[in-house]
């Protein structure tokens, strides 16, 4: 068969025939993803720096209220830097929203920087929150002379909460990132 | 733009260009499910695009640039496992209608689902039409680059043509 007769097979097809919309249905579904646009980045993004502010303001509270020195400072400082970072990450990310131009290949880069951006976010969790944190918690164990029972819950919580945040970078983001860097690849080869 | 603009356009669109989105469905989603499910982003999008919408393309290829990249994004999703029972009492958005399809059209768009996802993009803009200029400004690559894809893509097809005839269907 030469192309110009799949063209014309290609030209006689009724695709306004092969499917039929439920109009009511498809305007719900619009109206209920109008709402989620953004809603799961913003969450995660406005969420931990509540949460983090929440925990410094709490820790500074205990801190001036037991005076038990300059470590559970440290811990304020902590908190603070990882709100100040997560607000740093979300303006960046703001403006390389306005950075890629419409095309194929530019929607393709862009969903590349956010899985990027996504994997980044959860590796410095790991590096520059939790290890500073457990750091913070373990010298207060110590200064509190903890049981053995409270250190093996404490160093259980960290470990699996490191073992979680790592396998979803590795098992959801990375291939993510590497099958749309793939496709990229036969876009431009 | 008022809401109710914005709802006027959505529709007009939808109704006069819902054809092009079917050719993406079909091409990319292989079950009525999946079809359903990329159906729903697609019209999600272009819902949200229409305040962006500034007359310098045709809306022909404003909505294949956006289903086509939404369609793209989607077919690299892990796709979740939908059980049939629990989606029985969910309002559908499409359903299939009862049509006798050409053979040949059939096996068309079998062979453009077995292309990987950029060549599907690739042969649907070609087979409706649009020029080697249009394709490189939606796609972003250059138009030598795709000038070598479609040259690749229709020797591939009709070198496949060759085998579907042999056997007579």
């Amino acid at each position: 068969m030469e192309f110009d007769e799949m063209q014309k097979i290609w030209d006689d097809q009724r695709n306004e025939t092969l499917f039929v919309i439920n109009e009511e249905a498809m305007h719900n579904r619009v109206k209920v993803k109008k709402k989620q646009a953004n809603k799961i980045v913003n969450v995660t993004e406005i969420g931990l720096m509540i949460v983090n502010s929440t925990t410094a303001v709490m820790l500074l509270i205990d801190a001036i209220r037991d005076k038990e020195g300059i470590y559970s400072y440290a811990g304020v400082v902590i908190m603070l830097f990882t709100v100040g970072y997560l607000i740093y990450i979300r303006r960046k990310r703001k403006k390389s929203d306005q950075r890629f131009d419409r095309t194929i290949l530019g929607e393709l880069d862009h969903a590349i920087s956010n899985t990027t951006s996504t994997i980044k976010i959860g590796r410095t969790m790991i590096y520059w929150y939790f290890i500073p944190i457990a750091i913070f918690i373990v010298t207060k164990m110590i200064y509190q002379e903890a049981s053995l029972e409270k250190w093996l819950l404490i160093i259980g919580a960290f470990l699996l909460g490191s073992y979680v945040a790592n396998w979803e970078i590795k098992k959801c983001h990375i291939p993510r990132k590497r099958h749309l860097e793939s496709l990229r690849e036969k876009l431009v080869e | 733009m008022t809401e109710e603009e914005q709802q006027q356009i959505f529709n007009s669109w939808i109704t006069n260009h819902k054809g092009l989105l079917f050719k993406v469905l079909r091409a990319y989603a292989f079950t009525l499910e999946d079809q359903e499910d990329l159906f729903q982003e697609i019209v999600a999008q272009v819902w949200r695009s229409i305040p962006n919408f500034r007359q310098e393309s045709a809306v022909t290829t404003w909505l294949y640039r956006i289903a086509l990249n939404i369609a793209i994004s989607w077919s690299s999703k892990e796709k979740k496992k939908i059980d049939p029972q629990s989606i029985d009492g969910i309002e559908h958005l499409i359903s299939e209608n009862d049509i006798s399809s050409d053979d040949r059209l059939e096996w068309l768009y079998g062979e453009i689902k077995n292309m990987n996802e950029v060549d599907r993009s690739l042969t649907l803009l070609l087979l409706d039409g649009f020029s080697y200029k249009e394709m490189a400004e939606m796609i972003g690559v250059s138009e030598s680059n795709i000038g070598v894809k479609i040259h690749r893509i229709k020797k591939e097809l009709i070198k496949r043509s060759a085998k579907y005839e042999y056997h007579g269907v």
